[in-house]
C-alpha cells in the first residue's frame, strides 16, 4: 500500500499517508465511533511499510486539535513502531502541530515526547 | 533404615540399592516438577494481573471516551452559541450605528433650515440662549439683529415660489459672508432671520447691519429674464442689564418695523437705544 488518504469526518481526522514519499499526516479532530476500526488499518499499513522498505526517513505530522483517550492510546501505537525504526537508524521526525494558545494540545505533545529518544519529536507552533 | 512395607518394596533394595542414582534421578525430576508447577502458577497469576490491569484500562478509557465525547459537543454547542451571539452582537452594533447615523440626521434636519441652512428657530433660541447665559451679568456686549427681506410676498407674486427661495437663499448666503464665524444666525419666520452677535457693542452691531443690509442688495438674484432687486430692512438691539434674550429681540422686532416704516431697506435700532 502506497498512500491512503482519507477526507476529515466531523470525528475523524483527515488521513494522508503517503509511504513512497515517507509523509504521513493526520489533521483535525479525533474521537471517532470506533478507534479501533479506525486506526487498526494504518497502524497495520504502518508496520507493513517499516517491515519492508528500506531505511528512508519518515515524518508523521500530527495536527489535532481535539482527540479522545482511544485515539490516545491509537497514536501511541502509530509512535511505538516509529520509535523501534529510530532506534534502528530510520530518520524518523514526528511533527506536533498545536494552535497557538491552545496549552491543551501543546502540553499533550510534551507529554508524548517523553516516549522517544531516538525519533526527533517537534513541538510546532501555528497560528490560532 | 527405610520403613517401607515388604510388600511394597524389592526384596533386593532393603538394605542396598544398585539404583540410587537413578532413584535421585527420579526424586530431583520430581522436586524440580513441583518447583515449575510453582513457577507456572506464579505467570499464570502474572497474566491474570495483567489481563485484569488491561480490562480495567480498557473500561476506564471507554468511559473517558464517552466523558469526552459529551464534554466536545458540549464545547461545539457553546463555540456554535458564542458565534450565534457575535452575529447577533454585530447586527446589533450595526443597526445602532445605523439609528445614531439617522438620529443625528434627522437632528440636523431639525436644526436645520433645509432651504437656507441658517438655523431653525427653535435651535437659534437654543444657541443664543446659551450664548445669552454666558454673558447675562458679565461686562461683555451682546446685540442681536432681527431681519426681514422687503416686499418678499410681492417677489413671491411676480416671479415665482422659486425665485422667492433663491431670493432666501441668496440673503442668508449675503449674511453668513459677512458675519463672523461665532455669529449666530437663524430662520425665525417665513422671509424673517435673527441674528445673535455676541462680545458686540451696538457701534459694531450697527456697522455690521449695515454691511448685511448692502450684501443683501447687491445679492444676485435671477429671474426668468430679469435680476430681482431685493433688500433688506434691519432693527438692531444691545441687550440691557439683566434684560432677557426675548425682551432683546422684541426691541429688535420694534427697530425693524421703524426700518419698515421709514421707507425699508435700511437699518435702525430700537427705541431709546443709545449708539455706543
Amino acid at each position: 500500500m502506497d498512500t491512503i488518504s482519507l477526507p476529515a469526518t466531523e470525528r475523524s481526522p483527515r488521513v494522508d499517508f503517503d509511504f513512497d514519499g515517507g509523509r504521513l499526516a493526520l489533521r483535525g479532530e479525533s474521537y471517532p465511533e470506533d478507534a479501533a476500526a479506525f486506526y487498526g488499518p494504518l497502524l497495520q499499513a504502518l508496520k507493513g511499510h517499516l517491515a519492508t522498505a528500506a531505511a528512508d526517513p519518515i515524518v508523521f505530522e500530527v495536527g489535532l486539535a481535539y482527540f479522545n483517550s482511544s485515539s490516545a492510546k491509537a497514536l501511541m501505537n502509530l509512535f511505538m513502531p516509529l520509535e523501534d525504526a529510530a532506534a534502528e537508524g530510520r530518520p524518523v521526525t514526528i511533527r506536533w502541530l498545536y494552535a497557538d494558545g491552545d496549552e491543551t494540545i501543546a502540553e499533550a505533545g510534551e507529554d508524548f515526547a517523553a516516549d522517544f529518544s531516538h525519533a526527533r519529536f517537534e513541538m510546532v507552533q501555528e497560528p490560532a | 533404615m527405610k520403613a517401607v512395607a515388604q510388600s511394597d518394596a524389592d526384596p533386593a533394595v532393603d538394605a542396598f540399592s544398585l539404583y540410587d542414582a537413578e532413584e535421585a534421578v527420579i526424586r530431583q525430576a520430581e522436586a524440580m516438577l513441583a518447583g515449575l508447577s510453582d513457577a507456572a502458577a506464579g505467570v499464570n497469576a502474572l497474566a491474570d494481573a495483567y489481563r485484569r490491569g488491561y480490562r480495567e484500562q480498557r473500561r476506564l478509557v471507554r468511559m473517558s471516551d464517552r466523558m469526552q465525547l459529551d464534554l466536545q459537543r458540549a464545547n461545539q454547542c457553546l463555540a456554535e452559541q458564542r458565534r450565534d451571539l457575535q452575529t447577533l452582537n454585530e447586527a446589533l452594533s450595526k443597526e445602532i450605528e445605523h439609528r445614531t447615523r439617522l438620529e443625528a440626521e434627522l437632528r440636523r434636519l431639525a436644526d436645520t433650515d433645509s432651504l437656507t441652512g441658517a438655523l431653525a428657530r427653535r435651535r437659534f433660541m437654543e444657541i443664543s440662549a446659551r450664548e445669552w447665559e454666558r454673558h447675562r451679568g458679565g461686562a461683555d456686549p451682546i446685540c442681536v439683529l432681527m431681519l426681514d427681506l422687503d416686499r418678499f410676498k410681492l417677489v413671491n407674486d411676480s416671479f415665482g415660489h422659486a425665485v422667492g427661495d433663491a431670493a432666501l437663499v441668496a440673503c442668508v448666503a449675503a449674511c453668513r459672508a459677512n458675519l463672523r464665524p461665532r455669529d449666530i444666525i437663524g430662520r425665525t419666520g417665513g422671509e424673517e432671520f435673527a441674528v445673535l452677535l455676541p462680545e458686540t457693542g451696538l457701534g459694531y452691531a450697527l456697522d455690521a447691519a449695515e454691511r448685511l443690509r448692502g450684501a443683501v442688495a447687491s445679492a444676485p438674484v435671477e429671474a426668468p429674464g430679469e435680476g430681482v432687486a431685493l433688500s433688506v430692512s434691519i432693527g438692531v438691539a444691545q441687550a440691557r442689564r439683566g434684560e432677557s434674550l426675548e425682551s432683546a429681540l422684541q426691541r429688535a422686532d420694534a427697530a425693524l418695523y421703524a426700518a419698515k416704516d421709514d421707507g425699508r431697506d435700511r437699518v435702525r435700532t430700537a427705541p431709546g437705544e443709545v449708539s455706543s
